[in-house]
């Protein structure tokens, strides 16, 4: 059977405002120039590129093994933990491109610092938004075979290293929407994530959606509020 | 009174079942085991299906090619229909099954639209030629591959076309049409049923079900699955009885369903089931639907008419007279695009026009170029502005929506062709009272050509609710009687035939001074006479109040909320500005950092500094002072850091401001800081921060940027002998390159003060690879930095 390159640009006509706010820090109702943030997401809207590539492995959760050409045992216990329902994984990549970084930088080198700061979050919120509407596409592809789909584990989340940034890029197939990874384990372009889903067949494991209670990183300032 | 029909269940599951379904695909089976596939069809026509879907739903030669089976398309399919004609009675019809290619449509993915529209035409031939009675689209999760399939069904087939869509429980499908937009887009499109099947049960597809009849005059087929499943064992199980199932027909049929059937999850049961909760059942009646022209996007219906609110068409989407957008295009660049779409549509625009007519460019690959880019951008349905019919079609085609046209004049040889667009993309048409004798004078005259091209228009297939007028604007400054005569015509359309109306406004005022009052004046008057969507400029200040006032004469804004709104927004945004100029200017300057309002900062500094304050005085009375108050104030989370970052900024314009006075030395000097992100960290944005609150502090900031191997550091520390080291790591894969820079420093004997910090350094860590201060942030970065300098001096 031919493989599938699986290529997914979607649709963003919006960037979530509220996220964007949170990513620069801004938290609860806050007294800040909202036209600020408008053009932030402005400028993030126009040079947005959004593209995702995903792909599926049927996956042994008995030895935390992802089936791929060359098999992945999964190391550490958070995401063992996370995919123990999982039979098979979706491994994904979504990026929002270069041009957004490059804003950034330039609204710094022009003295406009916090639409510096904001353009940096909105694009965040955008990257985090594409890889939302992937969710929305593998959903509709998974769920009417009965999977339930765990939320977006990623490289440096609980004790999955980031050292294994590279298997995951590659498990992802990353390199077929430009995503590519520094010598230092970076990736570029730098507003693009790389993560996994677990497709579980068992309803009753539903694992917990996504919150900052679990990080330790208790003076993030993007930390949600509760 | 016209009775529900039924089709057949699952047939995929069922030859899981069998066994057959995997060699190597489900529709393959009707080639090697067409007695089982027949077996099958027979069972659902003793259970009671009206119509049976032949095995064929994958059988497009895109998704066969990954079994290597394309070329078998034809056999495949022939297959499948015989063995559904195996089973049929009399009665019976025989639907030829039509899946999703399994690709995404460009730019969504890489499958281009024509060749969706060839595989699904290749698809479709061999359907009709094996002798289906409809052609039935279903589980489709993009409008764009709905309607390459209903464009290839057109070309190749009279035969009436069912659509089904698949949507989430959110109601949309996965690239975000809704029901309503759905039937806004395939209604005009020609097709005969329109609907929705999989992915959810019947619960969940009642509501929807309602949304599509307020939306359709259509037959609506519905095929929900057996509830939601889940898997056990490695199997999926739908949980829902076929007497559950069968207890929601009765409301689907309220709410409008005309044919039904079931999806994943149902048998023979479920359909027998089904078929006698269906006995007796007859059409409902639906409400017709509202007067009136209605436009789509992908993901949105926007309705233009004297029944609904004014819709602002924007018209910025235009190279004439726009040199730098027309060169900007020329190069292939569509920012200034973008950013007109953007920008237009957050002032209030609900369509946007496009008009490619830059000169020396072939307009047909641009016009789809922009249709495409646009059209992942915003939520705005287009307006295709061109005179040239390849132009409009190019637009139109790629376009996964309902269009305006803009426009069909009486010109012959050209209107038919527009027409023909219309009615095959099922897009709407701007008719304008044009001929080619020459200019109609009176709203009569007017009148007649518009009634004559509507006519026409009725006769290549269009209806009622697929024209819009345009009573033609012609310029005041040559024909005095020209905006009156604009008026009346409206007036005699909303008489004689009710269309929407539209039209350009700013025509009107060309030649005269002020044409903005001119304008907005025309504006409110033929909004008396019947104007339901200007083509306007909806970022002009004077239009935006004009609307939102008119609302309120209108009553559509009731009570003025939204009115008094931007008012008392306009209010706060005016008094923020003000310079106060009374009292201690040092104060107010110190108050204007602390808020971040740039100009007022910039415009007090000079004032401290023409009333005699020396430029220190100025830097640590009031701008520091400010920005130390807000340090604090972040400190204790009761500010946030982009709110620091617009103290800084105004405390730049103040120095900057300053500089125009006086000489940089003469600037007070705090000390010198060598900043870099360290090697292997391409991070910019931490740095950057600290960079710019540390310059706007009175520190000369040496930034060597991001990924700066520590040789360059060393580098620059011997050559700019600064009293401080700032380095960045945000990564913990690059704190160990962190580490290497600070002991080649040490090494070398460098006396300035080492800060370090970054999103995973810990004070704890700093300590460790011996770096001499570690600043959790910023604002931290700034006080130690002063803290080194005053320590230094005090040696």
């Amino acid at each position: 059977m031919q493989k599938q390159n699986n290529i997914y640009r979607p649709i963003l006509n919006y960037i979530n405002r509220q996220e964007t706010k949170r990513y620069a820090g801004l938290r609860k109702d806050q007294d800040f120039p909202e036209k600020l943030v408008d053009e932030a997401c402005n400028i993030v809207m126009m040079l947005k590129e959004p593209q995702t590539v995903w792909t599926v492995y049927p996956y042994d959760n008995c030895n935390a093994c992802v089936q791929a050409q060359n098999e992945y045992f999964i190391p550490g216990n958070s995401l063992r933990k996370h995919l123990a329902c999982a039979t098979q994984v979706i491994f994904l990549s979504a990026t929002v491109g270069e041009m957004v970084e490059q804003a950034a930088s330039d609204a710094f080198a022009r003295g406009e610092y916090a639409l510096g700061m904001l353009i940096d979050a909105a694009a965040t919120a955008a990257v985090e938004q594409t890889a939302d509407e992937l969710e929305k596409l593998l959903a509709n592809k998974f769920a009417k075979l009965g999977f339930r789909m765990t939320f977006r584990f990623s490289p440096g989340y609980g004790d999955w290293d980031l050292s294994e940034q590279d298997k995951v890029v590659k498990l992802a197939n990353a390199g077929a929407i430009g995503v590519t990874l520094t010598d230092s384990l970076m990736l570029m372009p730098r507003k693009s994530i790389t993560a996994v889903i677990g497709l579980c067949p068992d309803i009753e494991k539903e694992t917990p959606s996504k919150g900052c209670n679990k990080c330790t990183k208790l003076d993030c300032l993007m930390r949600r509020d509760g | 009174m016209r009775m529900i029909k039924i089709f057949e269940g699952a047939m995929g599951t069922r030859l899981q079942a069998l066994g057959i379904a995997d060699k190597p695909c489900p529709e393959y089976a009707s080639v090697t085991h067409p007695e089982a596939v027949t077996a099958i069809h027979r069972q659902y026509v003793e259970a009671g299906a009206d119509i049976l879907e032949c095995n064929t739903f994958g059988a497009n030669p895109l998704k066969l090619s990954y079994f290597g089976l394309a070329d078998e398309t034809e056999k495949i399919i022939t297959a499948g229909v015989n063995a559904s004609r195996a089973a049929l009675k009399p009665g019976i019809q025989i639907a030829g099954n039509i899946g999703p290619s399994g690709r995404l449509i460009a730019p969504l993915g890489d499958l281009g639209f024509e060749e969706a529209c060839e595989a699904y035409a290749r698809q479709i031939k061999a359907l009709a030629a094996a002798g289906v009675d409809y052609i039935l689209f279903e589980t489709i999760i993009d409008i764009q591959e709905m309607r390459a399939g209903v464009l290839a069904a057109k070309a190749v087939t009279n035969l009436p076309i069912i659509c089904q869509l698949t949507y989430d429980a959110q109601g949309r499908t996965v690239t975000g049409t809704d029901p309503r937009t759905a039937a806004a887009i395939l209604e005009p499109m020609g097709i005969s049923v329109i609907g929705m099947n999989c992915s959810l049960g019947p619960e969940q597809l009642l509501p929807l079900v309602k949304e599509l009849g307020e939306a359709t005059s259509l037959p609506i087929s519905v095929q929900p699955n057996a509830g939601i499943p889940v898997l056990r064992d490695g199997k999926t199980i739908f949980p829902l009885s076929p007497t559950e199932m069968a207890a929601w027909v009765p409301k689907l049929v309220e709410v409008g369903a005309t044919i039904l059937g079931g999806c994943c999850g149902t048998t023979t049961e479920h359909i027998r089931a089904i078929k006698e909760a269906s006995q007796g059942l007859t059409f409902a009646k639906r409400q017709p639907l509202p007067q009136g022209v209605r436009l789509a996007s992908r993901t949105k219906t926007v309705w233009l008419g004297e029944k609904h609110s004014t819709v602002l068409i924007g018209e910025r989407i235009n190279p004439s007279g726009r040199k730098a957008m027309a060169a900007d295009i020329k190069n292939g660049d569509l920012t200034a695009v973008k950013r007109e779409a953007l920008n237009q549509v957050q002032a209030g625009a609900e369509v946007l026009d496009i008009n490619m007519g830059v000169p020396g460019v072939d307009q047909k690959p641009l016009m789809k170029d922009v249709v495409e880019t646009l059209s992942m951008l915003v939520a705005a349905p287009f307006s295709i502005d061109s005179t040239d019919p390849a132009v409009v079609e190019a637009g139109l085609r790629n376009f996964p929506g309902r269009a305006l046209i803009n426009s069909v004049s009486d010109k012959p040889g050209v209107k038919e062709q527009i027409f023909a667009l219309a009615k095959k993309y099922g897009a709407a048409v701007l008719v304008l009272p044009l001929e080619e004798k020459g200019l109609p004078k009176t709203a009569e005259e007017r009148l007649t050509i518009v009634k004559r091209l509507v006519a026409e228009g009725k006769a290549a297939g269009l209806s009622d609710g697929d024209f819009m007028l345009d009573p033609l604007v012609l310029t005041a400054a040559s024909d005095g009687q020209a905006p009156r005569e604009t008026l009346r015509t409206l007036q005699q359309y909303r008489q004689e035939l009710g269309y929407p109306t539209t039209m350009g406004l700013s025509n009107v005022s060309f030649g005269l001074p002020g044409r903005e009052d001119i304008n907005s004046a025309f504006y409110l008057m033929a909004l008396a006479s019947g104007l339901d969507a200007p083509i306007i400029n909806p970022c002009s200040e004077k239009i935006k109040t004009m609307t939102a006032a008119s609302k309120v004469i209108r009553g559509t804004d009731s009570q003025g909320i939204e009115y008094s709104k931007n008012y008392v927004e306009k209010n706060i945004e005016a008094s923020s500005t003000l310079a106060v100029t009374s009292g201690d200017v040092l104060a107010e300057l110190c108050q204007a950092v602390m808020t971040g309002e740039k100009e007022r900062a910039a415009t007090l500094a000079l004032a401290a500094f023409e009333q005699g304050h020396t430029a220190s005085e100025i830097t640590a009375n009031a701008l520091v002072k400010g920005m130390h108050i807000v340090g604090e104030d972040f400190g204790a989370a009761r500010t946030f850091l982009p709110q620091v970052m617009l103290a800084a900024e105004a405390m730049k314009t103040s120095f900057d401001a300053l500089r125009t006075k006086i000489k940089a030395e003469d600037l007070p000097y705090a000390g010198k800081v060598v900043l870099a992100t360290v090697k292997g960290d391409i991070h910019d944005l931490g740095k950057n921060i600290v960079s710019a609150l540390l310059s706007n502090s009175g520190f000369a900031v040496v930034d060597l940027g991001k990924d700066v191997d520590p040789e360059t550091i060393l580098a620059a520390v011997q050559k700019e002998k600064p009293e401080i080291v700032g380095l960045c790591a945000l990564m913990t894969t690059t704190l160990g390159s962190m580490e290497e820079t600070i002991k080649l420093l040490h090494k070398e004997g460098t006396t300035a003060k080492i800060i370090v910090g970054g999103a995973v350094l810990t004070a704890e860590y700093a300590k460790e690879i011996n770096a001499d201060m570690y600043a959790s942030d910023g604002v931290q970065a700034v006080r130690m930095a002063e803290q080194i300098v005053k320590e230094n001096k005090n040696k």
